[in-house]
């Protein structure tokens, strides 16, 4: 059983790139976005009219992409938690920082959907500031991230780790640091630093997912040499487990005559 | 075990012994990516240039050259500061190797007071990052570059206290050889960042 929940969770690594893809390549269209920091509020309105179907639905695929990250990023930490012995601070960090991380971007996708929850009824002032607030939560908040990123290394490379390949803290902490390209978002309109722009979204979605991509192969790789439990209670009496015995087989039944009823 | 030996065993460790890296793999995986990222910025920076040369020369016109000299001067001998504390390491002696990593360590300090000094002066004279494109790119770019050499004054003063220790274990050997590669590489990353912002013309 632990088994199959960590292949489970590891695989969730993937699944959050195509899910996620899925809604805001396909559907939502906020990577690119089609609505530009410089865009007028007239156009952002006209957008979350037009497309508020479609957003939503892309939105709501981006939300669950989101929101099986923690599973992802669980099983990466219980992967290091046995590496770090009783006081396992670094694993807690992880976790903390998944569960911020992942609301803080989760938030950001409930923001935009609410901006398209009401289409023609929103101001085109209030159209455009739901789609800056989104990108504010999804993108500018990259910090949590971080320091998941950097936690998750600092374990790998910890004294006692032998469960990931060094080099792949690296890849931990160079994540970490491209991150920091996310923090021009709120102080620029365009260029690359801006929401839309090279370096902020299409640099930083990329190393996000590489990050994932890597940790995810070493991860399926870990468990499936054997990095797992079997669950042994001590106490239990010996002997086939009452809930594994077949109650009744089905050839044994006994085949009742027809009769007609009344 | 003495600092030879190890290096001795780090270098039997390796398939060709002329060709051992410093540090270990994972720490050259990092250095790689992030001059990567960086030389995307420099492209960035270069394809835009061409797009608005008048206002990329205006604007580079406004930067103080001495300052950012200045700064280019203290990260070059912060590196040859680390060099020397390395090899003071290796040689065994602790002390000289603790006051040349002090001294990269001072280097790097000045180097962040200069960096505000500037910025400060900038903001007096109303450049801000949303002026134009090139206050944007020399806010960002400096400041990542500023983010990276915390970082690394951070790294020196571990690794000061590493070379300080009566014993160094493989593990600390490696780790000082990493810290100076990562020190050399924010040093590297200044200077096209200074190239491109001060000089370019």
């Amino acid at each position: 059983m632990n088994r199959r929940a960590q292949i489970i969770a590891a695989w969730c690594g993937p699944a959050i790139c195509v899910i996620f893809s899925i809604g805001a390549l396909g559907l939502a269209r906020f990577i690119p976005p089609e609505i530009s920091p410089t865009a007028s509020a007239a156009h952002a309105q006209s957008i979350m009219i037009h497309g508020s179907g479609r957003i939503r639905v892309g939105l709501t695929f981006m939300l669950i992409g989101m929101s099986i990250m923690p599973a992802w990023g669980t099983v990466v930490a219980a992967q290091l938690r046995g590496s770090e012995g009783r006081f396992g601070v670094l694993s807690y960090i992880q976790i903390a920082s998944i569960g911020v991380g992942s609301a803080l971007a989760c938030a950001g996708c409930v923001v935009w959907a609410a901006g398209a929850y009401r289409p023609g009824q929103l101001s085109p002032e209030f159209s455009r500031y739901a789609v800056d607030l989104g990108w504010h939560f999804f993108l500018w908040a990259w910090e949590p991230f971080s320091v998941w990123a950097i936690a998750m290394g600092m374990a790998i490379l910890g004294s006692g780790n032998t469960v990931y390949p060094r080099w792949s803290a690296y890849v931990c902490f160079w994540t970490a640091f491209l991150f920091s390209a996310a923090t021009g978002l709120t102080f620029l309109k365009e260029g690359v630093f801006a929401y839309n722009g090279l370096l902020t979204l299409w640099m930083v979605m990329s190393v996000f997912f590489v990050w994932i991509i890597v940790t995810s192969y070493l991860t399926i790789r870990n468990v499936q040499g054997g990095r797992f439990h079997t669950f042994h209670d001590p106490d239990a009496p010996a002997g086939p487990n009452p809930d594994d015995e077949v109650a009744v087989r089905s050839r044994d039944l006994p085949v009742a005559p027809l009769t007609n009823a009344g | 075990m003495a600092v030879t030996d190890i290096l001795a065993r780090l270098r039997a460790a390796d398939q060709d012994p002329a060709v051992r890296l410093p540090g270990e793999v994972g720490i050259w995986i990092f250095i790689l990516g992030d001059m990567a990222v960086f030389g995307l910025f420099f492209t960035v920076f270069v394809y835009e240039r061409d797009d608005h040369p008048d206002l990329f020369e205006a604007s580079r016109d406004t930067l103080n050259i001495t300052l950012g000299t200045l700064n280019t001067l203290l990260l070059l001998t912060g590196s040859l500061f680390v060099v020397r504390g390395l090899n003071a390491v290796k040689d065994g002696r602790s002390r000289v190797a603790r006051r040349w990593l002090a001294g990269a360590i001072v280097t790097g300090l000045a180097f962040a007071v200069d960096k505000v000094v500037e910025y400060a002066d900038q903001a007096q004279a109303g450049h801000g990052i949303s002026t134009n494109h090139f206050y944007m790119y020399f806010y960002m770019y400096t400041a990542i570059h500023l983010t990276h050499l915390a970082i690394g004054v951070c790294a020196l003063i571990y690794m000061r206290g590493l070379a300080g220790r009566p014993e160094l274990t493989v593990r600390h050997v490696r780790n000082l050889e990493n810290g100076a590669s990562y020190w050399h590489m924010v040093d590297l990353l200044w200077i096209v960042l200074f190239a491109l912002l001060y000089l370019m013309g």
